[in-house]
């Protein structure tokens, strides 16, 4: 057979084409359909969802990383609930400690408190907050001063119940 | 282009689209995966196709890249090398089928879709993105090693469904 003839065969071969061809364009409907509902799921459902938790990480971020921000959230009712539960422990950051109230060996009580606390000779104002090592309930208080970014000083209370309270004292720098 | 129309231009062009895919890939089923694959994805990305009037050489891209990419997956399995241009002998000894898939990718995309799917010269080299004369070069040379004696614009038995 040479190649002409061949080619003729192969030809012929091929007009016979399966069956199956002939649903080619239901089988791509069906799998545009199943697509198109996948879409639509993901339109109504996922995008917004992304969205939300986008809003919400931006939210945490700022409220973590940016000092007037946080104390804009802190004047608004709902959100300033919403900063206080998403604020990360500022513990995991740089401070110093400026202060504290202690024994010494020999059992004398160093109490700590007052309305201001002086350190690098600048002085800081604890705005509304009076800090009373001497109560009753409390059993250590703590000053720490944050480094950049947070430029902060924060106060930690100790109660007796061994339960903690920190936050910033929302100092003015003079 | 509605979908009406497009599934006319299907029902006109499946048969062209399966001999493509089938001397490209070797196997029915392997050319009615391609087939299925390329009218889907074709149905998907209809709002794309900006000139309707070349739908044929859309989708003809569309089906040729579907055949590229299942023989480089093949290519990972099994190695099926096309044969240089010098190995007349050995294209002599093949199957005209087998002969056409082992021709180097160049001679072979003009080849299936001038002489068995039913394209014109014109078309082809529109559908392969080359010009008229090379695309004639490329299958003067491709009839050459296959000994086959076709006119560039005559086939000896011209496909009744044309692309």
């Amino acid at each position: 057979m040479n190649r002409n003839s061949e080619y003729n065969k192969l030809l012929k071969e091929l007009e016979n084409t399966p069956l199956k061809l002939d649903f080619t364009l239901e089988r791509a409907r069906a799998r545009k359909s199943v697509r198109d509902k996948r879409r639509r799921v993901r339109k109504t459902i996922f995008i917004p969802l992304y969205t939300i938790a986008a809003v919400f990480v931006i939210f945490v971020a700022l409220v973590n990383l940016s000092a007037p921000f946080a104390e804009a959230c802190g004047r608004i009712p709902v959100l300033s609930e919403l900063a206080e539960a998403v604020s990360l422990p500022k513990e995991s950051g740089n401070h110093e400690i400026i202060g504290w109230n202690s024994y010494d060996a020999d059992g004398n009580y160093y109490p700590l408190g007052g309305r201001n606390t002086i350190y690098g000779g600048n002085y800081y104002e604890h705005a509304g907050i009076t800090i009373g090592s001497e109560d009753e309930f409390v059993e250590q208080i703590t000053i720490y001063k944050y480094e950049y970014p947070y430029d902060e000083i924060w106060i930690s209370t100790i109660f007796t119940d061994r339960t903690e309270f920190a936050a910033p004292l929302a100092v003015k720098i003079k | 282009m509605g979908e009406s129309e497009f599934a006319d231009r299907i029902e006109r062009l499946r048969s062209s689209l399966y001999r493509t895919a089938y001397l490209y890939l070797g196997g029915e089923a392997a050319a009615m995966d391609a087939v299925d694959e390329t009218v889907y994805r074709a149905l998907v990305s209809l709002k794309k196709l900006r000139r309707p009037e070349y739908f044929d050489t859309w989708i003809t891209r569309i089906l040729i890249n579907e055949c590229k990419n299942e023989l480089r997956r093949r290519k990972r399995e099994i190695s099926m090398d096309t044969l240089p241009e010098k190995s007349v002998e050995q294209f002599d000894a093949l199957p005209l089928k087998d002969a056409v898939q082992r021709l180097p990718k160049e001679l072979k995309e003009p080849v299936i879709l001038r002489y068995f799917a039913g394209c014109t010269t014109e078309e082809t080299a529109r559908a392969l993105k080359l010009k008229q004369g090379t695309a004639a070069s490329r299958l003067r040379r491709a009839l050459k090693l296959l000994k086959l004696e076709l006119t560039e614009e005559v086939s000896a038995n011209e496909p009744k469904q044309r692309i």
